[in-house]
């Protein structure tokens, strides 16, 4: 499915979803709330270090900018003297707190940082596909082996022990399933009714999914 | 909701970061707070760090001190002065706790990443890629229902505010997440709230993280729902609940009021359901810092379904009145002392040891497998563990009694180094040759007459089998130290190493003391974005209003049950047993129906 289609607040076939309000997206029929979708991202550069200070004022700028309601994400670069915003701008159609490009300048000129609006980068952002779908997945960015490994020896040994993960995985489950029986067997009465909701859920074929 | 009783909050008017002049100070346990800047200068610094103004955020540099036998923090921020703190109660043991302090792995797959990797920590969470250690434990919030408002919590919803309580589909999103992890996820995953059980779907919820591959499912709890709805137990229980963590402030009802008349039922349900138990007392100086000794010994007394004591001294968030601060302040290694001198000696302070000790026996088993083990890199300041014994004849003996812990770990240190660049054969050899030496750490004559130790740790080794552990679990008590930072004391680098993770309903993973610390950027933050205003609440469940959700309880009525005075009248003083030296446990007292007079030693 692309994520770019998935609609807010309604079923994939334009039916509407659970209670029928609120912003959620559907993914494989289930449904996600989803505060945000189109948001705004605007990039101040070229800053004047002198006025970003130092790293540590750098860094409670960015605390100070991620109190704001509408601010999602804020990130001061102090090194490229550098400000980044995710932020839910006045016109976008959702019930969150909102801001303007506008109301961040005067802010930051609060804070003793004079930004040049005209050379803002301020575009669309969509928060769904953007920042929840890669932090629920995120981008693998380094391997590191076992220890007393080198990362040669490693990659001999990946497709190995990733096999055993699995088997082991199953064997857990199973295990587990042997022993919930057992349990059911060990206990009478008060637990009759879960002994019989556990049979009708086999001979079902699934548990909660 | 244990865990997040560690943070404290009061509204207060004075200015936490105000410099004292020198004055006279009877009080030894408050003279450190009270030294000139001359005087605090003049003493030996033992590490600095970076740590934040508890007013204005700003980082700042922290200098760790050694103040006469306490370990010391100080901060100045240009803008709101100094602001001095106690880190470490104990040097001595400090310095030994910090000796086994390595760095981790942290996350292959960091679920955020900045341009500047992280620099601006706390700040730039989510997990980012400067994390140290991976997930050790992972906290899901359920809901932030709760059927109790204790005063200083912060965690629960009040009249009006939004409801958080993601749907099946959502929390099981988070649990695909943690396992997601990579080199390594998470085993153990913490449901927690507010109350979990408020949530009407809770057995569905544990049956998902069973499903989702989660080996232990703890329930964060007050305990409350099960006592008074024991089918409930059950139902946990077959559904893959380990244990119950769960709150206990004390065994009196002054320093418990949150569960104490329940605790009976709950333990009750616990008991018939085999549901696990850990107790889990928030400790706070001048409040129940007395009962720590009879909360072990509470403990023992429950032994079939207590499997430990997990100690949270206070984590002092909010704003609060200097003078209020120094006085609840207490650390681990001042707990492990009360502990001490509360347990007459049986509990000593040598028998505590850090947890990055025991990261030295997985990475033994990964260098010698290749296979991904749990890494416990967390700092060494964070926690402590101690293991107890109880033998046959109720004899009391901790592990460091008969193992030479200290020695152990560093024997298999120096094997795992041992192992590296070797081939499979070659670490083979060098692990067996190891095994074969490990009796010589282990006294036979001091260990329990029930276990043979130097077998179990072989078959630990060889077998990479932890569950031996649970042949004679019946018989242990683990017993751990957990403190979560505030602003006051806060360090940087143990929040870097942190392993105790909440998960987010939008993909991102926070360590304990960033979520908690900073909930106006973190956690009520991305709650509220994600939460259901009460108004639609409201209207989606008819009937339901805030006052409903509220327990309250008959205390005469549950203090009048024959539960009630089995669990608090019956018990038995183990330190009191001559195996044991003899001395009653400190502040051990034997409840009695009205009308009678409490009896006990104190």
């Amino acid at each position: 499915m692309d994520r770019r289609d998935a609609p807010i607040g309604t079923g994939s076939n334009g039916a509407k979803t659970g209670s029928g309000v609120g912003p959620y997206v559907i993914e494989e029929g289930k449904q996600y709330r989803m505060p945000y979708r189109m948001v705004r991202k605007v990039t101040f550069s070229n800053l004047k270090k002198a006025e970003l200070l130092d790293l540590p004022h750098s860094a409670r700028l960015q605390y100070r900018l991620m109190l704001l309601g509408a601010v999602i994400k804020a990130a001061v670069d102090f090194d490229d003297a550098q400000i980044t915003i995710i932020y839910n701008p006045s016109n976008a159609d959702n019930s969150s707190d909102k801001t303007s490009q506008g109301e961040l300048v005067k802010m930051l000129s609060k804070e003793g940082v004079h930004v040049d609006p005209s050379s803002a980068r301020d575009v669309d952002y969509d928060y769904y596909t953007e920042l929840y779908a890669n932090s629920h997945n995120p981008k693998t960015i380094k391997e590191s082996p076992p220890y007393g490994y080198t990362a040669d020896e490693w990659s001999a040994m990946r497709s190995k022990w990733q096999k055993k993960m699995t088997e082991t995985a199953t064997r857990k489950r199973e295990k587990f399933t042997r022993w919930q029986a057992s349990y059911l067997n060990s206990k009478l009465g008060i637990v009759q009714k879960i002994a019989e909701e556990h049979r009708s859920e086999v001979e079902k074929g699934s548990t909660t999914n | 909701m244990s865990s997040q009783d560690s943070v404290y909050a009061v509204e207060g008017a004075e200015d936490s970061a105000s410099v004292k002049h020198a004055s006279p100070i009877v009080d030894p346990v408050l003279a450190p707070y009270h030294r000139t800047v001359a005087e605090m200068e003049g003493m030996p610094v033992i590490d600095r760090t970076t740590t934040v103004c508890p007013e204005c955020k700003l980082l700042i540099e922290g200098i760790i001190y050694k103040d006469g036998d306490n370990v010391m923090i100080r901060k100045s921020c240009p803008e709101h002065g100094l602001t001095v703190e106690k880190y470490w109660e104990d040097y001595d043991m400090y310095m030994k706790m910090k000796k086994y302090d390595y760095a981790g792995r942290g996350f292959d797959n960091p679920n955020y990443t900045t341009k500047t990797k992280g620099a601006n920590c706390p700040f730039d969470c989510g997990m980012c890629e400067r994390h140290q250690t991976h997930t050790g434990l992972a906290n899901v919030v359920v809901t932030n229902r709760c059927h109790l408002s204790c005063w200083y919590c912060f965690f629960f919803a009040k009249e009006g505010e939004p409801i958080y309580e993601p749907n099946l589909d959502e929390i099981r999103k988070m649990f695909k997440s943690l396992k997601n992890q990579k080199p390594i996820s998470t085993n153990a995953i913490q449901i927690t709230g507010g109350e979990p059980t408020m949530h009407p779907q809770i057995v569905d919820i544990v049956k998902m993280a069973k499903e989702e591959g989660f080996d232990q499912v703890q329930l964060n709890t007050t305990g409350i729902n099960i006592g008074l709805n024991p089918d409930l137990a059950y139902e946990l229980k077959h559904a893959g609940t380990s244990t119950l963590y769960m709150s206990f402030d004390g065994v009196s009802k002054r320093t418990n009021p949150k569960n104490h008349w329940e605790i009976p039922m709950i333990l009750n349900a616990a008991r018939k359901s085999k549901l696990g138990i850990v107790l889990v007392p928030t400790v706070i100086r001048t409040m129940n810092e007395h009962e720590l000794g009879a909360t072990i010994n509470f403990a023992i007394n429950n032994l079939d379904v207590v499997r430990a004591v997990n100690f949270q001294p206070v984590s002092l968030v909010g704003r609060m009145p200097t003078g209020m601060r120094e006085k609840q302040r207490i650390t681990i290694p001042s707990a492990i002392k009360l502990i001490e001198q509360q347990t007459n000696g049986v509990i000593k302070k040598d028998d505590w040891f850090s947890v990055p000790y025991v990261g030295s026996i997985n990475k033994f088993i990964e260098s010698l497998t290749g296979e991904y083990k749990y890494d416990l890199s967390v700092h060494f300041a964070c926690g402590a563990a101690c293991y107890l014994f109880i033998d046959s004849d109720g004899r009391i003996i901790p592990l460091t009694e008969f193992v030479d812990v200290q020695g152990l770990f560093e024997y298999i240190n120096n094997t795992t180094i041992e192992m590296k660049g070797k081939g499979r054969l070659a670490r083979k050899a060098i692990a067996m040759k190891a095994l074969l030496g490990l009796g010589k750490f282990i006294d036979s004559a001091k260990q329990p007459k029930s276990i043979n130790f130097t077998e179990l740790l072989k078959s630990i080794f060889l077998k990479h089998d932890f569950s031996v552990m649970g042949k004679f679990h019946m018989k242990t008590l683990f017993l751990g130290m957990m403190h979560f930072q505030d602003e006051y004391n806060y360090d940087v680098r143990r929040v870097e190493k942190c392993a105790v993770h909440y998960a987010m309903p939008d993909g991102e993973v926070l360590p304990f003391c960033t979520f908690n610390i900073f909930p106006e950027i973190y956690r009520d933050k991305i709650q509220k974005q994600y939460s259901t205003p009460a108004s639609e609440w409201q209207r989606t469940h008819p009937g339901w209003t805030y006052s409903k959700d509220k327990y309250i309880r008959n205390p005469k009525q549950l203090e009048s049950s024959k539960a009630y005075w089995k669990t608090y009248g019956n018990l038995k003083d183990y330190f009191a047993l001559p195996v044991n030296g003899g001395k009653p446990v400190a502040n051990f007292s034997i409840e009695k129906p009205e009308g009678q007079k409490s009896s006990g030693v104190k």
